[in-house]
């Protein structure tokens, strides 16, 4: 009979740990979820089956905290990780360190539908595309009050100083409430009647993590919104149905806030373009209605109304020194009586030549001011050719041509050294 | 429904800016009656200074928006 060689329990185990270590320390395996507990601790125990048996299941804390999806019970789930003995029991279990929910490529199955129906319905049409105000009042932001999105958006309007009031709409960005919690908000902001852009937003992640945002829920909300959408999903790679269907794709939360800066920066550029325009013409518009008086000033057809009127001028004060000079001589040789008839006569005649002088006086303060020579008082010339024809264009004058300029006290003889036309009209 | 509280300014800024280009435009473009200019000329100032005043004094502010039990709205400040 041959030795019996006793081991221990502990011996035992430690041979098959050994034995499992070797040939299992790496495997994926599939199954389904069930008696799932999470500890406090942070580790997650369950059990994977499939039809005909089960394995033990253990996902450590910093394994758990990875995981892109809330397990459940009744999940199918394919992990990675390692065979272990838990030699306290006896029993062997799988110590997994990634799981991904075995529906995955369902989940991108079902973006691909819902993407083809509301295309062939029409709802990421460029037609439907509003645009977005390019000076908004208000921007309402649907996103998690928490976390780096709202941060990041908020920072780049301070960034640009771009003046705007932010109502922020927390919802849940992630899990499966945050659809509807998405699609409500969007829905409230729409009876509000102080939003002018509402931005959709949240950071990077997987598939499963933006699956909010290709929900059809969302989708229709978006659709239905009468306020323009700008969506901010995830990063510059990611495209979601929200996406699609919103006013205007932002590639990431940051680049949804720096549209609206730009929207104010390029605002403030018209408007600086539109003010400046404003100047530019009021100058150009009084420059041209001072030449076109000048010109008026200068037509001949003054000329006569203005000779005429020095004649009749001097003829009134050749007549009224005349009839002074005639009262003088009644008054010093007419007795009291004849004198004061004629000073009643002379009264009358004076008030009459005051009236007449006066009137006189604002004709000639008018014309003063209509005079060429008024405008030579304020810094013009005219310029006349040697035949005396006045020079209002360059091309009427040759280079070398002899020309006098009209100043108030005198005139300027030059000759045309060069001729320069202005490059405008 | 919750009651809007203040009138959103953005669209109306939109309009009074496309409204002082077309002024420039037709003040470039000339031939424009004496009266005419001057109407727009006053009308494009007034317009370019309310934008202008509009766009200095607005201030960047934030607000978390707070639904109750009866479903408004309520606006508290917002940290960031």
């Amino acid at each position: 009979m041959p030795e019996r060689k006793v081991l221990t329990v502990t011996q035992v185990n430690r041979l098959v740990s050994g034995m499992l270590h070797e040939h299992f320390p790496d495997i994926w395996l599939e199954g389904e979820v069930s008696n799932f507990k999470a500890y406090s601790s942070g580790h997650l125990y369950f059990t994977l089956k499939d039809q005909s048996s089960q394995i033990s299941a253990v996902c450590f804390r910093t394994s758990a905290q990875a995981l892109r999806f809330e397990l459940k019970d009744g999940m199918q789930v394919v992990g990675h990780g390692r065979v272990e003995l838990y030699a306290p029991t006896g029993r062997y279990q799988v110590i997994l360190e990634y799981m991904e929910p075995k529906g995955k490529g369902a989940l991108q199955e079902a973006f691909e539908q819902l993407k083809k129906r509301l295309a062939e319905e029409g709802l990421f049409a460029e037609e439907r595309k509003k645009p977005i105000p390019a000076l908004p009042g208000t921007i309402a932001v649907v996103t998690s009050p928490s976390g780096a999105v709202i941060h990041d958006i908020l920072r780049t309007l301070r960034l640009h100083d771009a003046r705007v009031r932010v109502l922020v709409y927390p919802v849940a960005v992630q899990g499966e409430d945050a659809g509807k919690q998405i699609a409500g908000a969007v829905q409230d902001l729409n009876a509000r009647r102080d939003v002018d852009v509402i931005i959709v937003a949240r950071g990077g992640g997987s598939l499963e993590d933006l699956w909010a945002f290709n929900e059809e829920v969302v989708a229709r909300a978006i659709a239905g919104s009468r306020i323009p959408v700008i969506s901010g999903v995830g990063h510059e790679t990611d495209f979601t149905i929200s996406d699609f269907v919103a006013d205007v794709r932002a590639a990431t939360p940051t680049a949804a806030a720096q549209l609206i800066a730009q929207g104010r920066e390029e605002f403030q550029q018209r408007l600086k373009a539109g003010a400046d325009g404003l100047v530019d013409a009021a100058q150009e518009f009084m420059f041209n209605q001072e030449q076109h008086l000048d010109e008026l000033i200068r037509h001949r057809a003054f000329d006569r109304i203005r000779t005429g009127l020095a004649e009749q001028q001097s003829r009134v004060f050749r007549l009224a020194s005349r009839i002074e000079g005639l009262v003088r001589d009644f008054r010093h040789r007419t007795d009291l009586r004849v004198r004061t008839l004629v000073e009643r006569v002379a009264r009358s005649a004076d008030a009459q030549f005051r009236t007449d002088s006066s009137r006189l006086a604002t004709v000639a303060a008018k014309l003063d001011l209509l005079s060429p020579l008024a405008s030579l008082g304020r810094g013009y010339a005219i310029c006349r050719k040697a035949d005396g024809s006045v020079v209002t264009r360059v091309a009427q004058v040759t280079q070398g041509e002899d020309v006098s300029l009209r100043v108030t006290d005198g005139s300027l003889e030059c000759e045309v050294t060069e001729k320069k036309a202005d490059s405008k009209q | 429904m919750p009651k809007a509280q203040k009138q959103t300014e953005g669209p109306d800024f939109e309009k009074a800016l496309t409204e002082l280009e077309s002024i420039v435009r037709q003040l470039e473009t000339g031939n424009l009656s004496l009266d005419k200019s001057l109407e727009l000329f006053s009308r494009g100032i007034e317009l370019a200074k309310t934008c202008k005043q509009k766009l200095d004094e607005a201030q960047l502010k934030v607000s978390k928006l707070v639904k109750d039990k009866e479903g408004l709205f309520k606006e508290e400040p917002f940290e960031d």
